[in-house]
């Protein structure tokens, strides 16, 4: 099948598009299959999602692959969306559920948990050497996988708070639309979450205390 | 004292604690040595969370925002360049250098220009390949659907008949059934009929026989009574004559 790319390149950028919110862009893909308003959703949250979803399984490939799943729920499902909360929301829960339903997928097949994920994978080695002397990057790189790997031994409901608050920047109140739980859960979730790895990173917190 | 709790040293700590009580906080902190304590190990464990990095994504946002510069660079050395090129043609009387003027143009334009348009090329085609990926994906579950309806079809077609043919056999062993049913009927019937007439018939000598026999019995009651009618008793004799 030959899909005419002329025929979207001749309308691609019409400044009303642009002008768009979130939500109204994905009440068109909903109600017009605008494949315009997806792609502008896709651009503005692209970026973000695959943060997320690298965050949430500590492996930044996977977080590519699982942000394009992401979006692929979302156009499947763009019937689903009710328009009750913001369009971030919905689909930082969907980027969850896609890690979570991964994680479980994982499990199942035995190819190891996300909590031994490669770590050339986990973090910027590259960007790490650029700048620092190769002894440096090293050490960084140690203490960067020491810190995800503190963050994978605590329990889903406290790592994700940590990552929606301190990694993504959302707010107590955006993260308990999204995790559809009250706020003073979320904050103490996170007490919890930081005292826990405070326990976990002790010996390297205390080293540098000395 | 009274200490805050933990929820809200959590909104402390990431600023979403309004000024008035963020001061509270603090006046707090620097009395209170168990307060301080767990928001400094907060503090620290905070520290240490950012050290895992993640690359950085040149994101959309930051590649429109080179375009545009781009964009706005390169009007601006074409305006310069004509600018120029205007006050050369005013000012100097001799005639233009073109080709210094062309070599001008291409080495301060050209590599913008292809820039740009690279960069533009490869953006709107990724857009277009992911419309083209969305496009091509209703395309495909279309047709998925038409297929899924036309084999449905077919099936539902094939169901019918194979329903068409059962029901017929069914209809045909219905009619065989009744067919014996009514042979069986009709032949219960005949030996009905033909009992009924056997037994008329033994009725019909039966009565015969009993009529006759019922007749010669009258008419020998019949003799009896004339016999008793003639019948004279030995006393009425009369004696006299056979002495006579």
């Amino acid at each position: 099948m030959r899909v005419s790319v002329l025929s979207y390149l001749s309308d691609l950028r019409p400044k009303d598009l642009f002008s768009l919110s979130d939500e109204q862009a994905m009440l068109r893909v909903q109600k017009e299959n605008d494949p315009r308003a997806f792609s502008l959703l896709v651009r503005r949250w692209q970026g973000r999602i695959q943060q997320l979803c690298a965050r949430l399984t500590g492996d930044v490939h996977r977080g590519e692959d699982l942000a394009q799943e992401v979006f692929m729920r979302v156009f499947a499902h763009r019937n689903d969306y009710r328009g009750e909360a913001s369009f971030a929301t919905y689909l930082r829960r969907i980027a969850l559920n896609a890690c979570y339903d991964e994680q479980r997928r994982l499990k199942r097949r035995n190819e190891g948990s996300l909590k031994h994920n490669n770590p050339e994978n986990t973090f910027n080695a590259a960007l790490e050497a650029s700048t620092l002397s190769p002894e440096m990057a090293a050490a960084r790189q140690e203490r960067a996988e020491l810190v995800r790997k503190a963050l994978f031994r605590l329990a889903d409901q406290y790592r994700e708070v940590v990552i929606l608050r301190h990694y993504e920047g959302l707010r107590f109140r955006e993260i308990a639309e999204v995790l559809d739980v009250p706020q003073g859960t979320v904050q103490s979730r996170m007490a919890e979450a930081l005292t826990q790895l405070g326990r976990f990173l002790k010996p390297i917190l205390k080293e540098e205390t000395h | 004292m009274n200490h805050p709790n933990r929820e809200e040293w959590m909104a402390y700590l990431y600023k979403e604690v309004g000024r008035k009580r963020q001061a509270e906080l603090k006046e707090h902190l620097k009395l209170c040595s168990q307060c301080q304590a767990d928001v400094t190990a907060w503090r620290s464990v905070m520290k240490e969370l950012d050290r895992w990095r993640l690359p950085e994504r040149r994101g959309v946002s930051k590649v429109r925002w080179d375009i545009k510069w781009a964009v706005r660079w390169t009007a601006a050395a074409v305006l310069l360049i004509f600018a120029g090129y205007a006050v050369g043609r005013i000012t100097v009387a001799a005639p233009p250098d073109l080709e210094q003027l062309q070599l001008a143009l291409e080495t301060t334009l050209e590599p913008a220009i292809r820039q740009n348009v690279i960069r533009e090329l490869n953006r709107d085609w990724r857009l277009a390949l992911a419309n083209s990926h969305l496009r091509l994906k209703d395309e495909l579950s279309g047709q998925f659907r038409r297929e899924l309806n036309a084999y449905t079809l077919h099936t539902l077609a094939a169901s019918n008949a194979v329903t068409n043919e059962l029901l017929t056999g069914l209809i045909e062993a219905i009619n065989t059934a009744q067919a014996q049913d009514r042979r069986w009927v009709a032949a219960a019937l005949e030996q009905t009929e033909l009992n009924r007439l056997r037994d008329r018939s033994q009725f019909i000598n039966g009565l015969e026989t009993l009529a006759a026999e019922t007749g010669d019995e009258l008419l020998r009651t019949r003799q009896d009574f004339a016999e008793l009618l003639v019948y004279t008793p030995p006393s009425a004799v009369v004696p006299n004559e056979s002495d006579n």
